[in-house]
């Protein structure tokens, strides 16, 4: 019995051996690289946001005191509030890009 | 295998998203990926080609998320798994046809497949399931534990998809006249 079922063993095996070969990549990698979806630049949505936002913000100040109000109030401000904002900048900016990451997959 | 230079090609093609590094990762995988799929779909060489091709896609976007806990190339076989099984499904719905219709509809039809059609004639018997656990595990040299991880099952299962896949191909062994001469 144990004789018999090593020989079957042994034909499986041999069978499956003789029946791997590998294969020759023949320009498959490069076929498939090609296929990569390429990454999209949408940064032109941010630049495009921006300049509008900057431009109502200088219509908006040029004709009423509102630009005027905030700069004297920006120079009254505390310097500790200043120190503040400017460390937080990069932490916003990081969470933004990781986020914006994300969201290519 | 060389797990480190593939995880320092990995690393390569997150950070920098290195083309290169993943050329590499694609012709050091190839030949076993293609392998798996040519004979899964009974030596169809285009679609067998197709379905690699996707996989290695799927497995280039889903870079970031491979944690490392397996290697690299049973994360890859288990994209593989995925991407074999919901091609099935969807030739399924198309054609509305069973497992077996589906095996004679890729069979045999070119160069490659006549070459080795007493190989397929051996698997077209076997269920799905069992095809993938037999040519994983005594094609592709994958332990029981590994297909486990890539079929997503007990490895009970695949010890059990593996025993009944043996004997229906030792089976057919017997009665085409292997090992007697």
């Amino acid at each position: 019995m144990d004789m018999e079922t090593n020989e079957t063993d042994k034909n499986f095996q041999d069978f499956f051996k003789l029946h791997k070969h590998d294969i020759a990549d023949n320009g498959f990698a490069s076929r498939t690289l090609r296929h990569l979806p390429q990454r999209k630049d949408n940064s032109w949505i941010v630049w495009l946001f921006t300049t509008i936002g900057i431009a109502t913000a200088l219509y908006i100040g040029i004709f009423s005191d509102w630009l005027m109000n905030f700069i004297e109030h920006m120079f009254n401000l505390p310097f500790i509030y200043l120190l503040i904002g400017v460390a937080l900048f990069p932490l916003v900016i990081g969470l933004c890009i990781m986020f914006w990451e994300k969201e290519q997959y | 295998m060389n797990n480190a230079e593939d995880l320092r090609w990995i690393a390569q093609v997150i950070l920098s998203r290195d083309e290169r590094a993943f050329e590499k990762l694609i012709r050091k995988y190839q030949s076993p990926i293609r392998r798996f799929f040519l004979n899964l779909t009974m030596g169809d060489v285009f679609l067998s080609d197709d379905l690699a091709q996707e996989t290695f896609i799927k497995a280039f976007l889903y870079l970031p998320t491979f944690k490392a806990l397996s290697n690299f190339s049973t994360w890859l076989f288990r994209i593989a798994y995925n991407v074999y099984y919901d091609a099935v499904r969807a030739r399924k719905d198309f054609y509305d046809l069973d497992e077996k219709e589906i095996n004679q509809l890729y069979q045999v039809n070119n160069s490659y497949s006549t070459y080795k059609e007493d190989f397929y004639k051996a698997l077209i018997n076997l269920n799905e399931m069992e095809k993938i656990a037999v040519l994983l595990y005594y094609m592709e040299d994958k332990t029981q534990r590994e297909i486990a991880t890539i079929m997503k099952c007990p490895i009970g299962s695949v010890k059990n998809y593996i025993r009944k896949g043996k004997e229906k191909i030792a089976n057919f062994l017997k009665e085409n006249g292997y090992g007697n001469e």
